[in-house]
């Protein structure tokens, strides 16, 4: 996602989506926290923020994949410890959500729960219809932000949208979501792992370029007599992730890792926040450097419970 | 049953082997994946075709001391040769099936659009048919060709124990520092901030360093705390000092396979460092990565007559 102007236009011919998802804005690749000096009794510290929180932002043209993906990042950082960095650009940003019109190929929203023209997570829908951009709200910070650019709600536009969806193609590829987390358990220790786990390189491009991942590492930036304390995105597909000061790494290898991955997607975190930590959004699919594709990774895993 | 599949079926089948390397197709238009068989059966789904892209060598560190038999293109031979002068492997555990190689295609030269509305593509000779919904479009297989395919000396396999021929016909190789001499003829200043252009968008995923066959360091530089060298702050001297020390540290050993530039999701293109590296290396040392498993590593090594001007 990139600033825009009115100068720029808007051209939407052949937008499908964003290369990184829009997490990047609530949860940037790093942020700094706070900011200290000298040692001691003489140690003084102040909070810093970025000059990014908590500016007022319209973010325009978010998918409805990616939009959901914002419900998800929200149970995470609304947990029992409330995250003050990202639940203030929450508040300050406004999202107005693009239906896809004509889906990618490999999206699979629909399969996980999602679809074309989901809401959920859209302060604002929109949708580029007959030619026309049709805009009505959704949450009453939407309602706020369409009153106060004067643009006339179009309620009208929510029924067209349904039609038209009608006539398009689903963006499903029969990958059996409904049957996580409970396909997953006892799964821990299932041969199925040994094989799947073999192309994956180790990288973090699935996990950078995934609108739900989310961990973070927090580390100091050290200067002379001071430094800068920030967090960071970190990536379970990384070795470091979990090794521990003794040296000793409980994941110590990539098919630890990539099973964490999967777990966590599939079955740790819906069975903590009632929600699949996947929205089919496809990034990885298409941006894996060996095509490791989730979709069929999530079929192995069910298709292996039934045999 | 296609020729790679046959021979890796037999493979496994005289017991040879407990595993084959190789390509199977992918879910993506031109994009073939790894495939990794272990019985007979699993062989069935080998291929070999231009888009068999990847760098398979970059899994053999970690089936080290398994009988593991590889398909190779001419590149890959080449990084699978310094993985043996560097003793990552033994000779004797490796069954190598040599690919003759026309030269790979990659999407990565299409634009991003057209690349992402194709529903399926074929290479049919020296042609590729790109399929979107209804609409069909042919390219020549030129247009779609990886870089390094373009300059590659080492076509066919310089190490195998078997041989699937190519029936496509031979490129003229064009000057394989053409991209240095580019670079080169820009001034000082502008050639730092094309290269902090280059790398401005870097997410530090590792995807490059993870797709290189040659990068196999179980502990690396940006993994150590004492010093820390990249990161916590993420900013673009991060991003460029991590790209050029893993340069560095390529130097002499770097065979232009291209699997970092096409594994990188931001599309950072670097070649032109790497071969700058290979041509210095060339020049002082008379020395070309990965021809030969018997010859010591240049940097590994030293004769008396080595330059030493670059000493002041």
């Amino acid at each position: 996602m990139v600033p825009w102007s009115a100068e720029d236009g808007l051209d939407l011919e052949g937008y499908r989506n964003t290369l990184l998802p829009p997490k990047e804005i609530f949860f940037p690749r790093w942020e700094p926290m706070l900011r200290y000096s000298g040692w001691g009794r003489n140690l003084r510290w102040e909070e810093v923020r970025a000059p990014s929180a908590g500016r007022p932002a319209v973010l325009f043209g978010v998918r409805p994949c990616d939009a959901r993906s914002l419900t998800v990042l929200d149970a995470v950082f609304q947990d029992d410890h409330p995250d003050p960095y990202y639940l203030q650009r929450r508040r300050a940003v406004v999202v107005v959500v693009l239906a896809c019109t004509t889906p990618g190929r490999s999206c699979f929203c629909a399969d996980v729960g999602g679809g074309p023209a989901d809401e959920r997570g859209a302060d604002v829908m929109a949708a580029e219809l007959e030619g026309e951009i049709r805009m009505w709200p959704v949450t009453d910070k939407g309602a706020q932000l369409l009153a106060e650019t004067g643009w006339e709600p179009d309620p009208g536009g929510r029924e067209l949208l349904e039609q038209h969806m009608q006539r398009t193609p689903t963006p499903a590829h029969g990958v059996p979501a409904g049957r996580y987390p409970e396909a997953l358990e006892g799964r821990f220790e299932d041969p199925v792992w040994d094989r799947l786990h073999l192309p994956c390189l180790g990288c973090a491009s699935c996990t950078y370029l995934c609108p739900t991942c989310h961990c973070f590492d927090v580390a100091d930036e050290t200067s002379d007599g001071g430094g800068l304390r920030v967090r960071g995105w970190d990536s379970c597909m990384f070795a470091l992730y979990t090794l521990h000061a003794s040296g000793h790494n409980p994941r110590p290898s990539v098919k630890e890792r990539f099973r964490n991955r999967f777990m966590h997607k599939l079955s740790y975190f819906p069975k903590r926040y009632g929600l699949l930590a996947c929205v089919g959004c496809g990034r990885c699919v298409e941006h894996c450097p060996v095509n490791v594709d989730v979709r069929e990774v999530m079929k192995e895993l069910v298709s292996d419970v039934q045999s | 049953m296609t020729e790679p599949a046959s021979l890796a079926r037999s493979l496994l089948e005289e017991g040879r082997v407990e595993v084959v390397v190789g390509y199977r197709p992918g879910t993506l238009p031109l994009r073939a994946r790894p495939h990794f068989a272990f019985s007979p059966e699993q062989a069935a789904q080998f291929i070999w075709d231009r888009t068999c892209t990847p760098d398979l060598t970059v899994y053999l560190p970690r089936l080290k001391g398994r009988r593991v038999a590889v398909f190779v293109k001419g590149c890959d031979a080449r990084s699978l040769v310094v993985l043996l002068q560097e003793r990552q492997l033994s000779r004797e555990q490796l069954v190598v099936i040599g690919l003759e190689c026309p030269g790979v295609v990659t999407p990565d030269k299409l634009p991003p659009e057209q690349y992402q509305a194709l529903t399926s593509a074929t290479v049919e000779g020296e042609q590729v048919l790109l399929r979107g919904g209804s609409q069909l479009e042919r390219v020549p297989v030129e247009q779609l060709l990886a870089d390094p395919c373009r300059t590659c000396q080492h076509p066919d396999p310089v190490i195998q124990d078997y041989l699937i021929p190519t029936n496509c016909g031979r490129r003229e190789r064009e000057d394989p520092y053409g991209v240095v001499a580019q670079f080169e003829r820009l001034e000082r200043e502008e050639r730092w901030v094309r290269l902090e252009r280059e790398v401005a968008d870097c997410i530090g995923c590792y995807a490059c360093r993870q797709a290189c066959p040659l990068c196999y360091c179980p502990d690396c530089f940006t993994d150590r705390f004492q010093p820390r060298w990249v990161g916590p702050i993420w900013s673009t001297s991060d991003a460029l000092f991590f790209h050029l020390a893993r340069a560095l540290h390529l130097a002499g050993r770097c065979v232009d396979c291209g699997a970092c530039v096409r594994a990188c999701p931001l599309g950072i293109d670097l070649r032109h460092v790497y071969k700058r590296l290979e041509q210095a290396v060339k020049e002082r040392f008379g020395y070309v990565p990965g021809l030969d498993p018997e010859a010591p590593p240049v940097l590994g090594t030293f004769r008396p007559e080595d330059p030493g001007d670059f000493i002041k």
